[in-house]
C-alpha cells in the first residue's frame, strides 16, 4: 500500500501536467471559438434611411451626477425614514429602499434615484393617454422612469416599472433629462403637453413636481397618468401644477387590488374624489380583464361610484386588456364585453363612456348628452370630426360639453 | 452496502438463476416499462407545457424532473432490494400501480398551472419544477423502481454473467422505448387523443402485470389474475368507447375555467385549443394564444405596414400566422398570388372548422394557396419568387421557432425575393422602451438582417416591424406616398388610416429605437449555428419573476471556464483516486464517469436533433426515425457491451474507450455539421448515422460500468446506482445545453465543450483501469 501512495513530487508533477493540459485546452478553445465566429462574414451594406439618429429631442445616456433628495418623507429615530408620498408609507432603514424601488435611505436622508433619469420617452397623441376631453388632436411628450409602488400582474410597462433604476442604468437605457431639459425640449419642438406616464409617476414624484412647476412657468401643460395611489398632501401640492389627471381604476374590489396589484382600492377612490374637488380635469380608465374583473355587477358598482363621486360628466374609458407581464395566459378582452361595460355605465347615467383599444367610431366618439349628435368623432386615437365651438359647446344644440377644449 | 452473504440470503425466491420462461416474463414486463416510460414522457411533457409555458427552459425543467425522479425511483428501489421479501409480488404491484395511476396523472397535468391554480398567470420556474415533479412523481418513481426490480430478478446469485444480465434489462428497456417512440410517431400521434392512448397504456400495463403474476407469483396467483383481468377489461372498454372522449373533454376543460372550450385536439406538433367567450373565438397552440377572432388591429397594421411599401405587390408569401385575418387584409392589396405556408395540417383543419366565416372565407379565395410544410424547407425546395415575404411565426421562444429569425433564414428569404422585393419580420415590443434582454434580442435579429439586406427599416408600433429590401432606396417613410397607395388600392379598413400611417412614420420612435440598438452594437447576429435570440427571450421571461439580478451576460468563454474548471476538478479527483485505488473510493469515479456520459449523451442527442431541424427542417417523421436510431444504437450498444464484459479489466478498458470515443465523436461533429450545411440533402443519412453511433457508444457504457462497479452478489444494486447517475447526468445535460450552452456558445462550440465533459468523465474512469490491473 505504501508503494502505491503518491510522493509529493509525483503529486506536483501530475498537477503541473494537468495545468499544462488545461492551458492547452483553453488555447485550443480560443482558436476554435475564433474559427467558429470568423465563418460569419458581414455582407457589405448600405445603411437604411433611419440607421443613425439625428434628432436632438433624444437625451443622452450620460450618468447622473448626484442623487436628489426625495419630497414628502419623515425622519424617524435610528436613521430610519418614513416615505409619505403614497399610502404604502414605507418605513425604510439605512441603505434600504421603499416598495417602489427607486428611493434609497442614505444615512437617514431619503433620496430618489430617478430624478431626471428617463427610462422611456415618446411623443404620443394625447388621445393615447387616453385623454379624450383635453385638447383633442394635440401631442404629448411622454416620460417615465424606473419603479412603481404597485406590482400589477398585467403591467404593460413592467420592463421599467418593475426594475431597479441601476438595472436600467447598467444597460444604458436611461436618458438624462432633468426638468429644465425636458421642458425646453417640449418647447423647442412645439409639443404643448408633458405627460408623466408609463411607470407610475407617483414613484418619481419629485421629478414630476419640479418639471410640472417649471412647465407651468414656461407655458407647457402637464398631465399625470397615474394609478391614483397617492396621499392627500402630495396630491394637493402637485395638482397646483397639473392641467389634467388620468387615473386607473383597475378593478372595483379590495380583493382584486390586493391579488392583482399588491395595492388597495380605497386610497385610489380618495384620490379620485380629491382631484374632482380640486377642479382638475379628470378621466378614468378601467382596464377590463376577461374573467378577472369583468363581472357586470362589479362594472355597475364602479360606474355608480364614479357617478356619485364626480357626476355624469367624468369620462370613463373601458380599455381592452392584452396579455402582458405575468398575466399572459388569458386572451384579450372580447369586444362584446367592452360594449356591455359601456352599456352598463351609460345605463347608470354617465355621459361620456368610451371603449379603448378596439376599432369603431360608435364607441370612441363623444356624443352630446343633450341632442345626441356626435360632437367629436373618433376611431381609436384618431379624431375624424370636431363639432364643438371654441368654448366647448355643441355646434348643434349649444350644450356645453365637459372638458378642456381650447 | 449490505454484505454479500446478506444479499444472498434475501435474494429472489426462484434461486440462483431464473429459468428461461421467468426471464422472458420479466423481459416482457421491462419491455412494457420502456414503452410506457417513453409514451408517458412524451404525453405528460406535452400536457405540462400546455399548462405551464412552452419555452426551452420549461421543456428542460420538465425533462429534469422526469430524469431525476426516474433516477430517484431506481436508486430508492435499489436500496430496498435486500429488504423486500417477495420481489415478484413487488413487481406485480408496481406495474399495477402504474396502470391505475396513469389516467390520474393526465388529469393532474391538465389541472396544474397558470389557468387553474393562478388564473391567467404565468408561473415561475421554481413552481414549474415543483408542480412538474408532483405530477410526474408517481409514474417516474414506479417506473424507476421497476427497472431496479427487473435487474434484481434477472441477475441471479453469484452469477458470472450477473452484470451482463443487468445489461439485458437495460437493453430491453431501450427496445421498449424504441417501440414506444415509433408507435407514437407513426401511429398514435396522428390518430388517437391523449386520454385514449393513456387508457390503452393502462390496459397494457395491467396485462403485463397479469403476465408477471401468472409467470412468477407462487401465492395468491388466482386472485391477482382475476382482479387484473377485471381491470384490463374495464380499461379497454373505456378506451374503445365514447367514455374516452368524454374523459378527454372533461380533463381538457380543467384548463379553461370561465371559458367555453369549443375544442381541444392534440396533433403531432402540439395541442390546439379553441375557446369562446362573449362571441370572441380564441385559438391557442400549446397553451399560448395564437390569435383571436378580434385581432383586426394587428392584422390590418401588419398587412398595410408591409404591403404599402411595395408599389405593386403581386406575389406574396406568408410564413405562418395567417388564419386570424392577415390573409384577408393582404388580399385587399390585390395580389395575384398569395402562398400561405403552415406546418401543422391537422391544427389548421381543426381551426378552419371553427373560424367565423369572415376569417375562413379568404382561405378559399382562388388566389390563395395553402401549403403544408416547414416554411424554411419550403423556401429551400421551391423556385418561386415573391414581391413580399412576411414571416409571422411569433416570437422565438423555442429553438425551433428561432430558426426563422436567423441570418440563414433571412438569406433564404432574400433568395426568393424579386428585385424590388420586401421582407418583413416582427418582434413584440412594449411600445416605449427596450429593456436589457429585449434590447439584445432585437439587436441580434437586427444584426442578422443588417448582414443580409442592403436596406432596412424598423417601424415600431404595436410590434417592431423590421422591413428589409434587396435594393437600397426602396423602403420609404414618406407617409404621403404610402397613403396615396392606400387610396389607389381602395383599401377599406376598420382602423388603419392615413392618420395612422402618419403617426407610424414619425421619426422619433425609430430614432429612439436605433439609439437603443446602438448601445448594444456588438451583439452577435442570430445564426443557425449560434441561435442566441431565443436565449435572450428566455432571459426576458426569467425577468418576469425577478430574475433580473441573475441576468449575467454569459459568453462562450464563461461557459468554457466553468467546464475547464470542472475538468480540472475531475482530473484532480482522478489523480486522488488513482493514488488510493486499493480503497473503495475509486468506485465513485465510475459513478462520476457514468454521470458524465449521461451529460454527454443527452447533450449530443440534443445537438443532433437541433442540427437536423436547422439543416433539414422540422420534419416530424424524420425526427422520429432519428430518435429511434439513437435508441436503437443504445440498445445495440448495451447488447454488445453484455458480451464484451467478460472480466473487469476488459470492462474497464471498454468504459474508458467509450469515453474517448464520445469525446472524439463530439469533437468531430462540428466538421460534420459544417459539411452538411453545404449538403443538406444528406442530413437524414449522416445525422441518422451519427445518432446511431452515439447511441452505440452510450449503450456500451452501462453494462461495462456495472461490470466494473458491482460488488460480488450485488449487480442489481450496481445497476440501479449507475442507471440513476446516468439519468441525473442526462438531466443536467438537458437543462444546460438547451437553455444556455447551445444559444450562448453555438452548436459547433457546444460539441467541443461536450467533448471536454467526456474527457472529464475519462479522468474519473481512469483510476478503474489501475484498480482492475491489480
Amino acid at each position: 500500500m505504501a508503494k502505491d501512495e503518491l510522493t509529493r513530487r509525483q503529486w506536483l508533477k501530475r498537477i503541473a501536467l494537468a495545468g499544462t493540459g488545461t492551458a492547452a485546452v483553453f488555447g485550443a478553445a480560443s482558436v476554435i471559438d475564433r474559427i467558429g465566429r470568423t465563418g460569419v462574414s458581414p455582407v457589405s451594406t448600405i445603411d437604411g434611411p433611419e440607421a443613425r439618429p439625428t434628432d436632438t429631442l433624444l437625451g443622452t445616456a450620460e450618468a447622473a451626477t448626484t442623487a436628489h433628495e426625495a419630497m414628502y418623507y419623515e425622519k424617524l429615530s435610528g436613521q430610519r425614514v418614513k416615505c409619505q408620498v403614497c399610502p404604502n408609507e414605507c418605513v425604510v432603514g439605512p441603505g434600504g429602499r421603499g416598495v417602489c424601488g427607486n428611493k434609497v435611505n442614505r444615512d437617514g436622508r431619503y433620496y430618489t434615484l430617478v430624478y431626471g433619469r428617463a427610462a422611456a420617452l415618446n411623443v404620443d397623441p394625447v388621445e393615447k393617454k387616453p385623454l379624450f376631453h383635453f385638447y383633442p388632436r394635440s401631442w404629448a411628450l411622454s416620460v417615465g422612469t424606473a419603479g412603481c409602488p404597485f406590482t400589477c400582474k398585467h403591467c404593460q410597462n413592467w420592463e421599467i416599472s418593475q426594475r431597479l433604476p441601476e438595472e436600467l442604468e447598467r444597460v444604458g437605457q436611461v436618458l438624462n433629462l432633468p426638468p429644465q431639459t425636458l421642458v425646453s425640449k417640449a418647447q423647442s419642438h412645439n409639443i404643448p403637453t408633458i405627460a408623466y406616464t408609463y411607470n407610475e409617476p407617483i414613484s418619481f414624484y419629485g421629478y414630476m413636481h419640479d418639471t410640472a412647476k417649471l412647465a407651468r412657468q414656461k407655458g407647457v401643460r402637464s398631465v399625470m397618468i397615474s394609478n391614483g395611489y397617492i396621499n392627500r398632501e402630495p396630491m394637493i401640492e402637485v395638482c397646483k401644477y397639473l392641467d389634467a389627471v388620468k387615473i386607473d381604476l383597475k378593478g372595483f374590489s379590495e380583493e382584486f387590488y390586493s391579488q392583482y396589484c399588491a395595492g388597495r382600492l380605497e386610497p385610489v377612490l380618495q384620490t379620485i374624489k380629491r382631484v374632482i374637488a380640486l377642479g382638475k380635469w379628470l378621466e378614468i380608465v378601467y382596464l377590463v380583464i376577461p374573467t378577472v374583473n369583468d363581472d357586470p355587477e362589479m362594472i355597475r358598482q364602479a360606474a355608480e361610484w364614479v357617478l356619485r363621486a364626480g357626476g355624469p360628466d367624468v369620462p370613463l374609458h373601458f380599455s381592452r386588456f392584452t396579455p402582458a407581464f405575468r398575466l399572459k395566459n388569458l386572451p384579450p378582452t372580447p369586444y362584446d364585453t367592452l360594449r356591455q361595460c359601456r352599456h352598463i355605465a351609460m345605463e347608470v347615467g354617465l355621459n361620456y363612456v368610451y371603449t379603448g383599444n378596439m376599432p369603431g367610431t360608435d364607441i370612441a366618439s363623444t356624443y352630446c348628452p343633450s341632442c345626441g349628435e356626435i360632437v367629436v368623432k373618433r376611431n381609436g386615437f384618431e379624431v375624424l370630426g370636431y363639432h364643438l365651438k371654441p368654448n366647448g359647446a355643441c355646434k348643434f344644440c349649444g350644450q356645453k360639453i365637459a372638458g378642456v377644449w381650447a | 452496502m449490505a454484505p454479500a452473504s446478506s444479499a444472498a440470503r434475501k435474494s429472489p425466491v426462484f434461486g440462483p438463476k431464473p429459468t428461461g420462461s421467468q426471464r422472458r416474463t420479466i423481459g416482457a414486463a421491462i419491455l412494457v416499462m420502456g414503452l410506457t416510460a417513453l409514451l408517458l414522457q412524451v404525453l405528460l411533457t406535452r400536457e405540462l407545457l400546455v399548462s405551464f409555458f412552452g419555452n426551452e427552459l420549461c421543456i428542460g425543467l420538465i425533462l429534469v424532473d422526469w430524469l431525476l425522479l426516474m433516477a430517484a425511483g431506481t436508486a430508492l428501489a435499489g436500496r430496498l432490494l435486500n429488504r423486500l421479501g417477495n420481489l415478484q409480488a413487488a413487481l406485480v404491484a408496481d406495474q399495477l400501480l402504474i396502470a391505475v395511476l396513469l389516467p390520474f396523472q393526465i388529469y393532474a397535468a391538465r389541472s396544474v398551472g397558470g389557468r387553474t391554480m393562478f388564473p391567467g398567470e404565468l408561473i415561475d420556474p421554481l413552481s414549474v419544477l415543483g408542480l412538474g415533479a408532483l405530477v410526474l412523481a408517481p409514474g417516474c418513481l414506479l417506473l424507476g423502481a421497476q427497472f431496479a426490480f427487473g435487474c434484481q430478478l434477472v441477475a441471479g446469485e453469484d452469477s458470472a454473467r450477473a452484470a451482463a444480465n443487468v445489461g439485458y434489462i437495460y437493453v430491453l428497456e431501450a427496445v421498449g422505448s424504441i417501440v414506444g417512440g415509433l408507435l407514437f410517431h407513426f401511429c398514435l400521434a396522428d390518430h388517437l387523443q391523449t386520454v385514449r392512448i393513456i387508457l390503452l397504456l393502462s390496459a397494457l400495463n395491467g396485462l403485463a402485470a397479469m403476465l408477471v403474476a401468472v409467470g412468477l407469483l407462487v401465492r395468491r396467483r388466482r386472485l391477482a389474475v382475476i382482479c387484473l383481468s377485471i381491470f384490463v377489461i374495464m380499461t379497454v372498454v373505456c378506451a374503445l368507447s365514447p367514455i374516452a372522449d368524454s374523459l378527454e373533454r372533461f380533463t381538457s376543460m380543467q384548463r379553461w375555467p370561465g371559458y367555453r372550450l369549443v375544442t381541444s385536439r392534440n396533433t403531432r406538433y402540439g395541442n390546439v385549443a379553441i375557446t369562446e367567450h362573449n362571441s370572441q373565438i380564441s385559438v391557442f397552440h400549446d397553451g399560448l394564444l395564437m390569435f383571436t377572432s378580434e385581432d383586426d388591429l394587428d392584422n390590418e397594421e401588419l398587412a398595410n405596414v408591409v404591403l404599402l411599401q411595395h408599389p405593386a405587390p403581386e406575389r406574396v408569401l406568408i410564413m405562418g400566422g395567417g388564419l386570424g385575418g392577415l390573409i384577408g387584409e393582404v388580399l385587399k392589396h390585390h395580389p395575384r398570388v398569395v402562398d400561405y405556408v403552415e406546418l401543422d395540417r391537422q391544427a389548421i383543419k381543426v381551426i378552419q372548422r371553427h373560424l367565423p366565416n369572415r376569417l375562413s372565407r379568404p382561405l378559399s379565395d382562388k388566389r390563395v394557396s395553402l401549403i403544408y410544410a416547414d416554411a424554411l424547407t419550403f423556401l429551400r425546395t421551391t423556385d418561386r419568387q415573391y414581391d413580399v415575404i412576411i414571416s409571422n411565426v411569433g416570437d422565438p421562444r423555442t429553438a425551433v421557432i428561432n430558426r426563422f429569425y436567423t441570418r440563414q433564414a433571412f438569406q433564404e428569404a432574400a433568395g426568393h425575393l424579386n428585385r424590388q422585393g420586401i421582407f418583413c419580420v416582427s418582434l413584440s415590443y412594449p411600445q416605449t422602451h427596450l429593456s436589457g434582454p429585449r434590447r439584445l434580442l432585437h439587436a441580434s435579429v437586427w444584426e442578422a438582417l443588417r448582414q443580409t439586406y442592403p436596406q432596412r427599416l424598423p417601424l415600431p408600433d404595436g410590434r417592431i416591424y423590421y422591413l428589409a429590401a434587396k435594393q437600397s432606396n426602396l423602403l420609404t417613410t414618406d407617409a404621403h406616398l404610402l397613403t396615396s397607395r392606400m387610396v389607389q388600392r381602395h383599401i377599406q379598413t376598420k382602423y388603419i388610416s392615413p392618420y395612422f400611417i402618419h403617426t407610424v412614420m414619425v421619426p422619433f420612435a425609430r430614432q429612439l429605437l436605433m439609439q437603443s440598438l446602438a448601445t448594444v452594437s456588438q451583439t452577435p447576429p442570430n445564426d443557425d449555428f449560434c441561435p442566441v435570440t431565443y436565449h435572450y427571450l428566455l432571459r426576458l421571461w426569467l425577468e418576469r419573476f425577478g430574475g433580473g439580478a441573475l441576468n449575467i451576460q454569459l459568453s462562450f468563454r464563461c461557459v468554457l471556464a466553468v467546464i475547464v474548471a470542472l475538468m480540472a476538478l475531475c482530473g484532480l479527483a482522478g489523480l486522488y483516486m488513482w493514488g488510493r485505488r486499493d480503497k473503495p473510493i475509486w468506485r465513485w469515479g465510475i459513478v462520476g464517469a457514468i454521470a458524465a456520459t449521461g451529460v454527454v449523451e443527452m447533450s449530443m442527442e440534443l445537438v443532433v436533433i437541433f442540427s437536423f431541424q436547422v439543416i433539414a427542417g422540422s420534419l416530424f417523421y424524420q425526427l422520429g426515425i432519428l430518435i429511434a436510431l439513437y435508441m436503437g444504437g443504445l440498445a445495440a450498444g448495451g447488447h454488445l457491451g453484455r458480451y464484451m464484459t467478460t472480466n473487469k479489466r476488459r470492462a474497464a478498458i471498454i468504459l474508458c474507450a467509450t469515453l474517448v470515443g464520445l469525446a472524439l465523436s463530439a469533437a468531430l461533429m462540428p466538421a460534420v455539421l459544417l459539411w452538411l450545411s453545404g449538403h443538406r440533402e444528406l442530413a437524414s443519412v449522416v445525422l441518422g448515422t451519427a445518432a446511431a453511433i452515439l447511441g452505440i457508444l452510450g449503450g456500451l457504457h452501462f453494462p461495462t460500468g456495472v461490470a466494473v462497479f458491482a460488488l460480488p452478489g450485488q449487480p442489481a444494486q450496481a445497476g440501479a446506482t449507475l442507471y440513476a447517475s446516468d439519468l441525473a447526468g442526462a438531466s443536467v445535460g438537458a437543462l444546460l445545453v438547451s437553455t444556455i450552452i447551445i444559444p450562448v456558445a453555438g452548436l459547433l462550440q457546444t460539441c467541443f465543450l461536450v467533448s471536454l465533459i467526456s474527457l472529464a468523465g475519462l479522468f474519473l474512469a481512469l483510476p478503474t483501469l489501475a484498480r482492475c490491473k491489480q
